[in-house]
């Protein structure tokens, strides 16, 4: 069971197959050894889980369920608050920082069933696409530990890639959801920026944030955002819209949807080998009865600028205080990515607030075309080693870093909902992905067509040390 | 306020006296680049919008469904 990806895991333990019990004694022995060296863990609750474990499955013998993960282990990106639990956003200066009150996602999950394992690493504040924490130690890719993981969501992609978990929650303010499941080989969404309440999560930027779930499929993340979406009291800015049954959704077809490939911008400096995987990606959901048109970009310069500035001056405003009192527990990386923000004047910032509803429309019109989906690279290069980000060619390691976000970054300024599908593997042995972006609010008809795709390939299926080509069911 | 007292007011919000001159000046391109970039974007796209018309198109385009 614990090869299997979610939705069969819940089934098995709501079968009687196995108890909730074993299944997160395994998760937790998997995180303990393998975790550890990849530096994917920070706290596990080993008792709490499986006292919760235990509980779950009392239930289930006496007929109970309480939701569609009953009895699912999982562990989540250290920035979730959990009432009594430390929560160290990766920095030495949350290293004893306990909540009183529990995350609006994690009050979720807890309520559809699931067992909370403990928390997984990331990057210092949610700051840098690699894995890199200078506090914790770099992540590492459990494909190859000589290469990066992605980040921010750093430990999520990898515990869940790795199978030590059934899928965990990230955030993405940036890619940090979509980076890592990217170069870990596993499915992440990051939904629409008001879809998923933020309310007891660690900020990095107020009007980028968003919450959303890494997991082996498509079909494990309708699941999960299925059960985190939606209004809550706590969040004023989370959406009134109703929650769609997403799993429902998913039937396979791709007839009708028509898929729009962006050039210019997306294919600037796009790696050849890359290329050829995410056109084969294209080729797929043309066979499955999507139609293909090929559209233009808008000036994602100035968007993925826009973006720079709301993310700065919020993360300044929230950061402030910490690097006047302690600014030598900041990486200088991360330093020099908040610092900025300090100096932007107020009337650009909002000035660059103002134009977002200017530029989403730019994007649908352009970009969209009339299509209900974009296809875009995750990743336009090769997962890179950790040498390759952090060596001493700085220059060479600044361009990487920017070809890791090139194709996320934009997205989170538009707001839109996007997911990161594993699409094979380049010559160094480590995963490459595409994208799907829809429309505000378009998460079902993203999974559905993630989910068709994923119907045809076996990529998502494969696991670090499993691999083989390419193998259409 | 004369040119100190900007200066002093200035280091109370954002205490960058404890920033290396060299981040500094790196800081102030980067400034100066987004200023420039936005300037001429704002003239391009006029946002008259306030920032919350954003949250309002999000809104009406997922109540439209995804042909909205």
């Amino acid at each position: 069971v614990i090869e299997a990806g979610l939705i069969e895991a819940a089934r098995a333990v709501e079968r009687g197959e196995v108890t909730s019990e074993a299944l997160t004694r395994e998760c937790l022995d998997r995180l303990e050894s393998r975790g550890r060296d990849l530096n994917a863990v920070i706290t596990l609750d080993r008792e709490a889980a499986l006292e919760t474990a235990r509980a779950r499955d009392v239930e289930r013998a006496a007929g109970r369920s309480r939701g569609p993960l009953h009895g699912v282990p999982l562990a989540h990106k250290d920035l979730f608050y959990r009432k009594g639990r430390r929560s160290t956003y990766g920095s030495p200066i949350r290293d004893s920082f306990v909540p009183d009150e529990t995350a609006t996602v994690l009050s979720r999950l807890d309520a559809a069933g699931a067992v909370d394992l403990g928390t997984l690493s990331l990057s210092e504040f949610a700051f840098s696409p690699t894995g890199y924490n200078r506090h914790f130690g770099h992540a590492r890719n459990p494909w190859n530990d000589d290469h990066v993981p992605g980040g921010s969501s750093s430990g999520s992609a990898i515990a869940v890639a790795d199978r030590m978990v059934f899928a965990a929650l990230g955030t993405d303010t940036g890619g940090s959801i979509r980076h890592p499941a990217a170069a870990c080989g596993v499915t992440g969404l990051k939904p629409t920026v008001t879809r998923v309440s933020r309310h007891g999560a660690g900020p990095l930027s107020h009007s980028l944030d968003c919450i959303g779930p890494i997991a082996r499929s498509a079909a494990d993340c309708a699941r999960l955002v299925s059960v985190i979406a939606g209004r809550d009291g706590r969040d004023p800015t989370s959406s009134t819209l109703p929650v769609p049954d997403h799993e429902g959704a998913l039937d396979g077809s791709l007839a009708g949807l028509r898929i729009a490939v962006p050039h210019s911008y997306y294919r600037d400096g796009l790696d050849r080998e890359v290329e050829r995987l995410v056109d084969d990606s294209i080729e797929v959901l043309k066979e499955r009865g999507a139609a293909i048109v090929a559209t233009a970009t808008p000036d994602m310069d100035l968007v993925n600028t826009l973006g720079q500035v709301v993310m700065a001056v919020e993360a300044a405003a929230i950061h402030r205080p910490w690097l006047r009192d302690r600014r030598e527990d900041y990486a200088e990386v991360v330093r020099s990515r908040i610092e900025p923000g300090l100096f932007i004047s107020s009337t650009r910032y909002v000035e660059a607030l103002s134009l977002r509803r200017a530029v989403l429309c730019e994007f649908l019109e352009t970009a969209f075309a009339g299509a209900d989906l974009v296809h875009l690279p995750a990743l336009t290069v090769p997962v890179p080693t950790i040498a390759e980000t952090t060596g001493p060619d700085g220059a060479h390691a600044s361009r990487t870093l920017a070809a890791l976000t090139h194709c996320t970054r934009g997205i989170n300024y538009l707001g839109l909902p996007a997911v990161s599908i594993p699409a094979g593997f380049t010559s160094n042995g480590l995963p490459c992905a595409f994208q799907l972006v829809g429309r505000p609010f378009a998460e079902a008809m993203l999974l559905r067509a993630a989910d068709a795709y994923q119907r045809d390939t076996q990529w998502h299926r494969t696991a670090p040390g499993r691999r083989g080509g390419r193998q259409p069911t | 306020m004369n040119a100190d007292e900007l200066r002093r007011y200035l280091n109370t919000v954002h205490d960058s006296d404890a920033i290396p001159q060299a981040a500094l000046q790196s800081y102030a391109a980067q400034v100066v680049a987004f200023e420039e970039t936005i300037r001429l974007a704002a003239r391009r796209l006029r946002p008259e919008d306030e920032p919350a018309a954003y949250v309002a198109l999000i809104e009406e385009l997922g109540r439209k469904g995804v042909d909205g």
